[in-house]
């Protein structure tokens, strides 16, 4: 009953699976007996399901040819600028500030967003209502729900 | 009692149910703000009003913050509180296809109706539920957690070994930091921020929402789309009919959501989940399942709703709480001097009938609430452009993550998880099973280690494990579950031979 | 426009010199209050009590927010990140704070969470369910050094004031009983409560949350409570066992002395207040008052307290 996916996905899956079980497994040995139950048990199923999996591609092929690999017709650019940006604005919380930092985030993801062209006016609503929910979201946050915002 | 009810009905009883159902909902529907945060906001406050009121107000925000986290899961993927994991699963499926809307009526309906199932336990059965609650040691809950784990094998199906990993990953996941019991510090790379382990909120976001923002972000396709034309409706005549077909559906989950609910430590999400595998289990369809079936979106809806009454049994009865917002408003209680414990119901019966009462109405009054805000709520979504529509979603998670602790280092969390979660995701590897290994995890263990710990003092580990009835009751139905496919298969096969 | 911008200006700066904190004038904003746990624990619900006379006392309001995490460990291992400027305090537990540093690396040693005023204890007490065949703390004792290994007694998490408890009680009374951590009191009293442990190891606020559920076998206080005027001190029956979980309000160790003080006055003055006394001893908690300049001492001699039960604690690991 196991409908394989892509190949190269499932050994790709199967491989950081094993790594992570071997990784998980390595480190039980500093943990106290009981400790070590649970971990080891997780590891141990995890390495031998990915195992199955390896075997089961190797063994019985998968629809290789069939399915279009999942990597294909992604853009690049915005998975990575999108990337950066997220990973930024998390890191940038804290020096820079809850509302600097959102309102870059927020214009960055905005700009890599953007694909069809944008009247003068679109844009001039799409910056309010961005500047609106900024506001909106520290007022409920630092005011109604008392959050210390950075 | 009849005072009780006239007392639950005067204005400000009514305007405090209305008002906290709807605050309820909104916040509950922003993903990272749970119903325990609204609930802790509103205590302070409540010092001010008679206990019976602060109650209604607590309860009612509970209960529309339980019902709102439906909204997120259903348009962006990402539930809105760990009890709407299951409603995700068809929910987002449904609006994909342009059916958002109907899933929107539907979780408001069976919201309804679960909430009402939920509080009219609590109304009328609550001291003999809570010795059933009592009931359930550390043992039944490892079982409940193990079974719990084996509905990701089922819900995976297809994919047995991908969910399978999944789950043990998630598994790993929660044992990152310092555990209860046993206190040793695991994989935590020397970070004191760690030390807690992986908040799940933020986990949650990251794995759920993050991977829906990016295809939102670099797919050129509409987020969402409306199936019909009609802009107005919401298409409630259908929904109701859909709810209407699914009845007994409808009255068994919310009857699995009570019973969860009961059990302090178990919440929400395990409610939802059990349902929403019961239903796809007896379902003359259950392919459908995980594409966009109505009945997975009542079934968990209904569900997670009935864990708000449920939750309050052994909260006012026993004194421990149900769920995190219970663990608030008893503090709140004891502040205000109301003591709990099985006296609650005879001497000061009058608050509790009160609050129980009010909590009738405030379910009642989820349905409007609720029908308005959702349909508001998807014309928002389906409306705003792609270039305001991610932006936003990043802000909310970003928020969302950050609130519950006002730490920064798990918004980080957030987002290294949501994005080795797209990647997992474009591999096979889903988040469900991962959150879900993530939620189970803690509650497995512990039981686990408990039980042990009594076996051996008991001298009698195995009788501890398996010698006792609820918990082999909780090991067929696991069993069961997990053995269905293969009924099923091995009956169509003899039919099949039978036939040719 | 000029005139606009000037005005605008002017609010800022204004803004600006009023958020401005300074020691004398502490507090001038609301005060951040973070306790290291879930809501509903006694940490919470006192820090509530207190939320009610904050304003009173210090003509500003406190706002709670929660942080939990390795039995309170990620919170005080942050404590020394945040502004040491008085707004941000925090909850801090004897004996959790002794305990959870020698035990393992936490990434906070006792000092760096030193404490401006402890205000109240809650005192060890044994509990058992009403319908336990243990009349008497000697029962249990009997019973325990019959049957070592066998009895069962459920407490909130590891290395912490239940667990010390029930190590010191091994120690006094030459038993070996069984210690079962669960996730808080309140599962661990739901475990008593159901019959899955023989007696839990807690406090008396539990034990006046369960209500009639429950007996209160013995008491670690000098005299007995008010609460339980039946109950019988573990030093009326012949042990030295006076303990409890200590709770205290504690600031970023680098904050200035003036505004320790402060502090430290702020919370001796709610302590002070009668109806607050009597709404922490209707509810099981014992008031202290161990001001600043006393916390050192409470500290040494805590960790002389500790000392030998720490040294059970590390062989048995």
């Amino acid at each position: 009953m196991e409908t394989l996916g892509n190949r190269t996905s499932n050994l790709i899956a199967a491989g950081i699976a094993l790594a992570l079980g071997a990784y998980a497994l390595s480190q039980t040995g500093e943990m106290s007996e009981l400790g070590a139950v649970f971990p080891t048990t997780a590891a141990i199923v995890l390495i031998i399901a990915a195992l199955a999996l390896a075997l089961r591609v190797v063994l019985r092929g998968g629809k290789a040819a069939e399915q279009q690999s999942v990597w294909s017709g992604l853009e690049w650019p915005r998975l990575v600028g999108l990337s950066i940006t997220l990973l930024a604005w998390a890191l940038l919380l804290k020096p820079l500030g809850f509302m600097p930092a959102a309102a870059l985030g927020l214009l960055a993801v905005g700009v890599i967003t953007y694909r069809e062209r944008m009247g003068l006016k679109a844009l001039a609503l799409h910056l309010l209502a961005g500047g609106a929910l900024l506001a909106g979201f520290y007022g409920l946050f630092s005011v109604v729900l008392r959050v210390p915002l950075p | 009692m009849l005072e009780s009810l006239i007392a639950a009905l005067s204005p400000l009883n009514l305007a405090l149910a209305l008002c906290g159902v709807l605050a309820g909902t909104i916040i509950g529907a922003l993903p990272g703000l749970s119903a325990t945060m609204a609930v802790a906001v509103l205590v302070p406050f409540t010092f001010t009003m008679d206990p019976a009121s602060g109650l209604i107000a607590l309860g009612a925000v509970y209960t529309g913050a339980i019902y709102g986290g439906a909204y997120a899961a259903i348009l962006v993927n990402t539930p809105g509180t760990p009890a709407a994991i299951a409603t995700a699963m068809d929910g987002f499926p449904m609006a994909k296809r342009g059916d958002g809307d109907l899933a929107v009526t539907l979780s408001c309906l069976a919201s309804v109706v679960g909430g009402l199932v939920g509080a009219l336990a609590l109304l009328f059965l609550a001291p003999p539920l809570s010795q059933i609650a009592l009931a359930f040691g550390p043992v039944e809950y490892f079982w409940l957690a193990i079974f719990g784990l084996s509905l990701i094998a089922t819900l995976s199906a297809g994919h047995t070994l991908m969910g399978l990993m999944g789950g043990c990953i998630g598994l790993l996941l929660s044992t990152v930091g310092s555990a209860v019991v046993g206190g040793d510090v695991r994989y935590t790379f020397g970070q004191t921020q760690l030390l807690g382990g992986i908040p799940i909120i933020p986990a949650m976001i990251g794995l759920y929402c993050i991977p829906v923002l990016i295809d939102l972000v670099i797919r050129p396709e509409a987020h969402l789309e409306r199936r019909s034309e009609q802009i107005a409706g919401f298409r409630l005549i259908e929904a109701l009919g859909a709810v209407w077909r699914s009845k007994f559906n409808l009255v068994r989950s919310a009857v699995i959501g009570t019973a969860v609910g009961i059990l302090p430590a178990a919440g929400g999400s395990v409610a939802g989940l059990v349902a929403y595998t019961e239903a796809k289990r007896t379902s003359k369809d259950s392919k459908q399942f995980g594409k966009g079936a109505t009945d997975g979106v009542i079934a968990s809806e209904a569900a997670n709703s009935a864990t708000v009454g449920g939750g309050f049994i052994p909260t006012l009865v026993l004194g421990i709480p149900g769920t995190p917002p219970d663990a608030i408003i008893l503090g709140a209680l004891l502040v205000q001097g109301i003591r709990t414990g099985p006296q609650l119901f005879t001497q000061q019966a009058d608050i509790v009938y009160t609050f129980v009462i009010g909590l009738i109405i405030a379910t009642i009054l989820m349905l409007p609430t609720g029908l308005v805000v959702g349909r508001y709520a998807f014309r928002l979504i389906i409306s705003v452009p792609k270039t305001a529509l991610a932006p936003g979603i990043a802000l909310l998670t970003v928020i969302g993550a950050y609130a519950i602790e006002a730490n920064t280092v798990h918004v980080l969390m957030m987002v290294g998880l949501g994005l080795v979660g797209w990647l997992l995701a474009r591999i096979g590897l889903q988040a469900s099973p991962i959150v879900l290994g993530l939620i189970l995890g803690p509650i497995a263990e512990a039981g686990f280690v408990q039980a042990w710990l009594i076996g051996g003092a008991q001298g009698n580990i195995p009788a501890m494990f398996f010698g006792r009835p609820i918990s082999l009751a909780i090991i067929a139905l696991t069993l069961l579950t997990l053995g269905w496919p293969f009924i099923v298969a091995w009956r169509a096969r003899r039919t099949a031979a039978g036939t040719t | 426009m000029q005139r606009l911008l000037t005005l605008a200006a002017s609010a800022v700066v204004l803004l600006g010199a009023v958020q401005t904190a300074n020691a004398a004038d502490y507090p001038t904003k609301a005060v951040t209050y973070i306790i290291p746990y879930n809501p509903g624990g006694e940490s919470d619900v006192t820090a509530r009590f207190q939320e009610g006379y904050f304003k009173d006392v210090a003509g500003q309001d406190v706002v709670i927010q929660y942080k939990p995490g390795a039995g309170g460990a990620t919170a005080w291992a942050q404590l020394n990140g945040y502004e040491p400027d008085g707004y941000t305090i925090m909850n801090v537990n004897f004996p959790h704070a002794i305990l959870q540093p020698s035990m393992k690396d936490v990434g906070y040693q006792t000092e760096d969470v030193k404490p401006a005023f402890v205000f109240h204890y809650t005192p060890d007490a044994i509990l058992v369910r009403a319908d336990s065949p243990y009349q008497t703390l000697q029962d249990l004792i009997d019973d325990a050094k019959a049957n070592p290994g066998a009895t069962t007694f459920s407490g909130s998490g590891t290395n912490s004031a239940n667990h010390l408890a029930t190590v010191r009680f091994d120690q006094m009374m030459g038993t070996k009983s069984t210690y079962i951590p669960f996730k808080g009191s309140a599962p661990s009293m739901a475990a008593l409560l159901g019959g899955q442990v023989k007696a839990a190891m807690s406090y008396t606020t539990q034990g006046i949350k369960a209500g009639d559920q429950v007996r209160v076998l013995a008491i670690a206080t000098e005299e007995r409570v008010a609460a339980y005027p039946d109950v019988p001190t573990f030093k009326e029956l012949g042990f030295d066992y006076v303990a409890g979980a200590y709770r205290g309000v504690t600031l970023p160790k680098d904050a200035p002395q003036e505004v320790r003080q402060k502090v430290s006055d702020i919370i001796g003055q709610i302590n002070a207040n009668p109806d607050f006394k009597k709404k922490l001893e209707e509810n099981g908690y014992v008031v202290t008052d161990i001001p600043h300049d006393k916390v050192d001492q409470f500290i040494a001699d805590r960790r002389a307290e500790y000392a030998s039960a720490i040294e059970a604690l590390k062989a048995a690991k």
